[in-house]
């Protein structure tokens, strides 16, 4: 999900939350004589004789065609942009261009820290995390013990995705997680 | 699968020299008001089918009466009504709601580790990790840990409240915490006696 994307959420939902509030407010005022003037039935006018017009039905057909339109684009916006697009490094060379899925690139890397006894199991993903490309890895020692020579074997293989994928540009991050059967304890949250 | 090398002879750079990649950020959590905002783009779409669901019985397609025609003139001349009271006040709950969601920003719930590269642990597993120690201390039948970016909360159940056993839980955590977590969370330690 781009930073735009995400922008727009919050314009729209912000918008809405306010309209609720405001019509939501009107609503228990309309009968509480706290504000003059308020009228006592809703009149549209003229604006209800527009449902008789002939342009009327195709003014909803091209309504609804956008609504549609919009509706699933806003959707999709939602989708992460690299589970849409794939996240890859290109490199030129003389014998011509070079493309690296970084997603293979992470796999590899969580199946080189899972052939470690102190990894209980790993996974990886490419992922665009807020305009980066990133290579993130998740991994679950076998138990508080086996922590420390975790993030050893993490940090060697950080330094060997940096040689594989020889990009700056491209990110690395680890998330460490405890063994939920490498503790003791039934009751921990 | 592709395998990236360990080997360091077939390695043409030193493993000592192997510059560190880019550091990703934190990780942060799906913001509400993404959820919120899917919410309203499939609440868009659905508005859209019931106008093109309009047309199509105004062109003859399909039977049935005008939703959104029918709509307009429910509106067109509408009084107050009792049940507009609670409508209203869950309008406004509901406003307010949203707009406190639109406003709120991500949310990191994970601490950084310390290692050469960007390592990441969340408060639950700091919390498990904090269990684990806890569970070395001699005396201790149960443990439960709770955790925040400044504090771990640490309850333990031991066969005797002895003052030093909260001690040695409370020295056990930090042993095990901090050659992990860089902010150094502080320990709180709560005992009570029981059986298992």
């Amino acid at each position: 999900m781009t930073r735009l994307a995400m922008a727009f959420d919050r314009f729209i939902i912000a918008i809405f939350g306010v309209l609720l509030i405001v019509i939501g407010f009107g609503a228990l005022m309309w009968n509480a004589d706290l504000i003059a003037g308020m009228p006592e039935y809703i009149t549209l006018g003229d604006s209800a004789a527009m449902l008789d017009a002939s342009w009327w039905p195709w003014a909803v057909a091209a309504a609804g065609i956008a609504c549609v339109l919009l509706g699933l684009r806003w959707l999709v916006a939602h989708i992460p942009a690299g589970a849409r697009r794939g996240v890859h490094t290109t490199a030129h060379t003389d014998l011509g261009t070079v493309e690296l899925d970084l997603q293979n690139v992470a796999e590899a890397a969580a199946h080189n820290l899972a052939d470690n006894a102190s990894t209980y199991s790993s996974n990886g993903r490419a992922v665009l995390d807020r305009g980066v490309r990133t290579i993130e890895l998740e991994v679950t020692a076998q138990s508080a013990d086996d922590v420390s020579t975790v993030i050893e074997n993490i940090d060697e293989t950080a330094r060997d995705i940096a040689v594989a994928v020889d990009d700056a540009t491209v990110a690395v991050r680890t998330i460490v997680h405890m063994s939920k059967e490498g503790q003791r304890s039934r009751t921990v949250r | 699968m592709t395998s990236l090398s360990k080997d360091s002879a077939a390695d043409p750079h030193d493993p000592v020299d192997k510059a560190l990649p880019r550091a990703g950020r934190a990780p942060v959590g799906t913001a509400s008001a993404a959820v919120a905002g899917g919410v309203a783009a499939v609440a868009l779409t659905v508005l859209g089918a019931i106008a093109l669901r309009d047309t199509a019985v105004v062109v003859g397609w399909i039977q049935g009466s005008l939703w959104i025609d029918a709509t307009v003139e429910w509106i067109d001349g509408l009084s107050f009504q009792t049940w507009m009271i609670p409508a209203g006040t869950a309008a406004v709950v509901i406003g307010l709601i949203l707009v406190i969601v639109a406003l709120t920003p991500r949310r990191t719930r994970v601490l950084a580790v310390r290692a050469t590269s960007s390592v990441w642990m969340s408060t639950d597993d700091l919390a498990r990790l904090a269990t684990a120690a806890a569970h070395t201390v001699a005396g201790v039948l149960d443990v439960r840990s709770d955790a925040t970016g400044r504090k771990i909360t640490v309850t333990a159940q031991v066969t005797d409240t002895d003052g030093a056993v909260a001690g040695e839980i409370e020295r056990a955590v930090r042993r095990c915490v901090h050659p992990v977590i860089v902010s150094d969370p502080a320990v709180h330690v709560r005992i009570h006696t029981g059986r298992r």
